[in-house]
């Protein structure tokens, strides 16, 4: 809301830019503009003393008025208000020589004759000489007025518009683009990046600086005060550069160039752009400030993370290597002792605690990786009943104990996905399922065409996911317990789903059944766009 | 040690594993040779003229893909690669460099042999062709490129038997997705694997029991298929 109002009147100020622009340093107006408007000016004065003095004839003439010099004061107080004084002096000049030329006796002399109508022009000229002192003054005033108010508007447009944004990079670019239309110059905004000054913002887009000028911009920063063209410092560069100070010191150097062959000029009216600087500065400071409020936000998040992580590992990782010690050793000392079907039980144990702490690592390989971003999943066009049926391969082990049904239309459309992380993805959700459901239960796996998508889903007869617990079951380290009250899993499997699923640009939820107790997994994959040709 | 043993070379760094598989070979009756590095492995390839290779991708002084190109330039000795679960790449560049089969780790001992007894029997079939295959209900005769399941026969389009057939030459072997489309088109680029993968959803169509849980052609993720051999 506050930005558009402030877009807005910066609009409705961009228009009166041209007077805007007259105040500020880098403001080249032409020679040949200002000829033209005196020119113009005397143009209009000299008409209007034309028509003052005919005025003045045709009083006299036909009114019969004794002093019509005073026809012509308005001339002389609109040549104050509107050029100023000097103008004002020359109509005063100009309309006593026309009314002794034209109106006075002698008739077309400049001689005057009588005492009275000398006194009477001196005290005209003292009074028109007066009055446009006043006038020009006015006139003065107003425009400074204007101007201020211009350079408030200009100002505020400028600061709602930084403050509405919440990025240093978005920050620089918005402000270079804005200075540097506002100001008419190329600009450049250095902010130190590892002991070096670098440009993060430029009004042209353009980063290069030349050797002179990173000089300046170096004794600019270093010192907290301007340098570059027009200043003490490095003023053989061509740029002028001015330092962003905040109360933590000298944050960045905003650079001011000239455009393409035209020389800066430089003056000392250097108020809007010191302004215009400090917005720069403050919000600068601003969204540096959130950014490591934000960044130290997610130091704590992770630190969170890892300690939940450790745990989990330190619980997850030595439980079966204690099983696996314990038969090991137990067996090492011992093993004459026991009975040959003992001794083959303990080994079997050492053997299934092995594959559970070797699929424990590989989900933490997993997670590892989606958290490292190097998921780079290959997408093919693939069968889901051959990803279904690689699935089912490899979860035969834990699946011994309960009863399998597939549901798999013979015309189910291919997907795009990747393979590996599609099958990993249904064989967590097919371990998910035997874990939380009873021995002998049965666990259906089914896929149909859905418009775009194919979705897969996978129903257990367990006792389905506490409702309140629907949204979290995807979190890392999110365990429901088991009826016994023990956590079952790892907490990791189905957040390596999610990750995975939503790599491959695919979905996954989980409900509960509605036709009988029990979960329910649903993944879509988008569907292979090359289906309908390939499958000829 | 008897001189008719299947001899085995190990090339192998990790001692703990080294020493798991040469108790386990001995065992089974096989001739193990060691070597804990990919040079001497090389140089016992030559020397040692071993029946069969298994060779660990991650060796301290040489890389693994080395090995196997630097073996194969001298012998055709079955290579076994040990590879990483997760590293299909590794996989898929290990077996187009002409290695015959992996083992992830960490694996079974039982796995480790059936493979091993399959890179072997597949040497010494090669050299005869064999000329009916029978796996469970499955029967391909080679000779008269008959195919039949549980007794009855199924009509294969050419490219169909053209990849049932390697896999039938290949038995129990996994076989990458470069080598059937090199076999069944010809060339190996401008085709996807996806056409591939459709040619494999027909065949299991009509060779499979049940085409959602194949029994007969299985997929290697990432990597390729693999005709299974059941007794």
């Amino acid at each position: 809301m506050n930005n558009v109002a402030g877009e807005r009147k910066l609009d409705g100020a961009a228009r009166d830019r041209a007077s805007f622009i007259s105040s500020l340093p880098l403001h080249r107006r032409s020679a040949t503009s200002r000829v033209t408007g005196t020119l113009g000016a005397v143009a209009v004065c000299l008409a209007l003393l034309a028509l003052a003095s005919g005025v003045a004839l045709a009083a006299e003439r036909f009114l019969h008025v004794q002093n019509v010099l005073l026809v012509f004061l308005p001339v002389i107080l609109f040549a104050a208000v509107r050029y100023g004084f000097w103008m004002a002096l020359s109509c005063s000049v100009l309309s006593i020589g026309s009314s002794s030329y034209f109106l006075a006796d002698p008739r077309f002399s400049f001689a005057v004759r009588d005492a009275e109508n000398v006194w009477a022009l001196l005290f005209f000229l003292l009074v028109s000489g007066f009055t446009s002192t006043l006038a020009a003054q006015l006139r003065h005033r107003t425009e400074a007025l204007q101007r201020n108010s211009r350079v408030t508007e200009e100002l505020f447009a400028f600061s709602s518009m930084l403050a509405a944004i919440s990025e240093t990079d978005d920050l620089l670019r918005a402000a270079a683009r804005r200075l540097a239309h506002t100001l008419e110059a190329d600009v450049r905004i250095f902010i130190p990046e590892d002991g070096n000054l670098t440009v993060r913002g430029s009004g042209s887009g353009r980063t290069d600086v030349a050797h002179d000028e990173l000089n300046a911009v170096r004794w600019c920063f270093a010192h907290g005060l301007p340098s570059g063209h027009g200043t003490g410092a490095s003023s053989n560069a061509a740029g002028l550069y001015l330092p962003l100070r905040t109360g933590r010191g000298t944050v960045g150097v905003i650079g001011l160039l000239p455009h393409g062959r035209e020389e800066m000029r430089t003056s000392h009216e250097t108020a809007p752009i010191d302004s215009l600087t400090n917005q720069v500065a403050i919000n600068l400071e601003r969204v540096q400030l959130a950014e490591r409020i934000q960044e130290a936000r997610i130091l704590a998040e992770a630190d969170k993370l890892r300690t939940a992580l450790l745990t989990s590992i330190s619980h997850d990782l030595k439980t079966p290597l204690a099983s696996i010690l314990g038969n090991v050793s137990s067996l090492a000392q011992y093993g004459k002792l026991y009975d040959e079907a003992t001794r083959v039980e303990m080994l079997e144990m050492v053997e299934a605690e092995t594959v559970r702490l070797s699929r424990f690592v590989d989900n933490l390989l997993h997670m590892t990786r989606i958290d490292a971003g190097g998921l780079r999943p290959t997408l093919e066009m693939l069968d889901v009943s051959d990803l279904v049926g690689s699935a089912l391969t490899r979860s035969e082990k834990f699946l011994q104990r309960h009863r399998l049904r597939t549901d798999l239309p013979p015309d189910l459309p291919m997907v795009d996905a990747d393979f590996v992380l599609a099958e990993h993805v249904l064989v967590n959700l097919l371990d998910n399922a035997a874990k939380y459901s009873p021995p002998e239960s049965e666990i259906r796996i089914a896929a149909h065409n859905a418009g775009d998508r194919v979705v897969i889903y996978v129903q257990d007869e367990g006792p389905g996911i506490p409702a309140e617990h629907l949204d979290r079951i995807f979190q890392r380290f999110f365990r429901v317990m088991t009826a016994d009250h023990r956590p079952a899993g790892t907490g990791l499997g189905l957040a390596i789903c999610k990750g995975f699923v939503e790599a491959m640009g695919g979905t996954v939820c989980a409900t509960n059944r509605t036709d009988k107790p029990g979960a329910h997994f649903t993944v879509t994959l988008p569907k292979s766009a090359a289906t309908d040709e390939s499958n000829r | 040690m008897s001189e008719g043993n299947i001899r085995v070379l190990l090339i192998e760094d990790d001692p703990a594993i080294l020493r798991f598989l040469r108790n386990t070979l001995r065992v089974q009756d096989y001739d193990v040779v060691e070597a804990t590095n990919g040079r001497d492995g090389v140089a016992l390839v030559r020397q040692a003229k071993p029946d069969l290779v298994i060779l660990d991708l991650g060796l301290p002084d040489m890389d693994g893909m080395e090995v196997i190109r630097e073996v194969r330039t001298q012998s055709q000795v079955p290579i076994l690669v040990l590879s990483s679960r997760s590293d299909e790449h590794g996989k898929v560049m290990a077996l187009d460099l002409g290695a015959d089969d992996y083992v992830c780790k960490p694996f079974g001992v039982g796995e480790l042999i059936a493979r091993m007894r399959t890179a072997l029997r597949h040497r010494l079939a090669s050299e005869g062709s064999l000329p009916t295959f029978n796996s469970g209900g499955l029967s391909v005769d080679l000779m008269r490129r008959n195919v039949t399941v549980d007794g009855i026969k199924v009509k294969l389009s050419k490219k169909e038997y053209e990849i049932l057939r390697e896999l039938v030459v290949h038995a129990g072997k996994v076989i990458t997705h470069r080598h059937l489309l090199r076999v069944a088109w010809g060339t190996e680029t401008g085709i996807d694997v996806q056409y591939l993968r459709v040619y494999i959803r027909q065949l299991r169509q009509k060779i499979e029991p049940a085409p959602a849980q194949p029994r007969y052609i299985l997929t290697e993720p990432g990597v390729g298929y693999r005709l299974s051999v059941i007794d």
